[in-house]
């Protein structure tokens, strides 16, 4: 194909792609500092407070599955047996305005997982911009861009595996912090212990990161092609 | 490696530098070292042809087999 038949020319494309980067920087800086502290907020005169946010459910300490058959009116009987699964969850939000209680060694792994799972994404713009600067110089198969491309596709689910313990970090200090009578609290759509992992998340980045490193074996063959073509004088 | 590129032997015997060699067979410095010093995958027709035309010799002058 020809460059001028392709959808964006490699000199828009590498523009594009920086605009994403900073773009996704300058939001990065925007959540981090807004999302956690309030800097505003001094400004107004408030003290400056440090701030965790979290989902969690909260389940009757005896629930169970309620019995359709007595509290709703099943409109489908083609063998249909439902089980409705209904319990409260909700958003927390912890405000912390004495620093020192705020940066406790809990809150300070929630909020450091929290970031990461964020920041971590930044990579893949930075790992587009790149290769986008080096699809316009036409040196695209470098061996260092298989190294990136592997670690790019590690990223994928390695954000999964973040945000679950970010959960369950989150729900430790929920736990410590927040108390409902005869109910206990439990993160929302989730396994428990080691099946954490295998959250929703990782159903769509475990393909995501298979697709990726087929993109490296293409990627290595051809540094191969490039090397031997270089070779040919 | 079983090919070995004798460039520097034809060089040698012609008392042309690889600079000179550089500027007569129009490839660069570089490509010419990488190819006298055997790192070469392959060589163009037409850069053998351009080599043989300078320093007026035969392909199997420069390029030679040895059975390791």
């Amino acid at each position: 194909m020809k460059e001028s038949q392709s959808l964006l020319s490699p000199k828009l494309f590498e523009k594009v792609c920086r605009i994403f980067f900073f773009g996704h920087l300058f939001f990065l800086l925007f959540l981090t500092m807004f999302d956690y502290f309030d800097p505003l907020g001094y400004f107004h005169g408030e003290p400056i407070t440090f701030t965790l946010r979290g989902n969690i459910a909260m389940i009757p300490t005896q629930w169970k599955p309620i019995n359709v058959n007595e509290s709703f009116q099943v409109l489908d009987t083609l063998g249909v047996k439902p089980i409705v699964l209904l319990h409260e969850r909700g958003f927390v939000r912890f405000d912390y305005t004495d620093l020192f209680k705020g940066f406790s060694r809990l809150n300070i792994l929630v909020f450091i997982t929290d970031l990461a799972k964020l920041w971590i994404w930044l990579y893949l713009s930075w790992t587009l911009w790149v290769l986008a600067k080096a699809i316009r110089k036409k040196s695209v198969f470098e061996p260092k861009f298989i190294f990136r491309l592997r670690l790019l596709a590690v990223i994928f689910p390695l954000s999964a595996i973040l945000d679950s313990i970010n959960k369950q970090l989150f729900l430790k200090l929920a736990t410590n912090v927040i108390k409902y009578p005869n109910h206990y609290l439990y993160i929302p759509n989730s396994f428990s212990g080691w099946k954490m992992v295998f959250n929703e998340k990782m159903l769509f980045e475990l393909p995501i990161m298979f697709v990726i490193l087929m993109v490296v074996q293409v990627f290595i063959q051809g540094a191969k092609l490039k090397n031997e073509n270089d070779l040919t004088i | 490696m079983a090919i070995i590129v004798n460039l520097d032997v034809m060089m040698a015997k012609r008392k042309m530098s690889l600079n000179e060699l550089s500027e007569k067979v129009d490839i660069t410095l570089s490509n010419l070292s990488i190819l006298k010093t055997g790192k070469a995958k392959a060589i163009r027709f037409s850069t053998l042809e351009s080599i043989c035309k300078v320093l007026e010799c035969q392909p199997a002058d420069i390029l030679e087999y040895r059975n390791d």
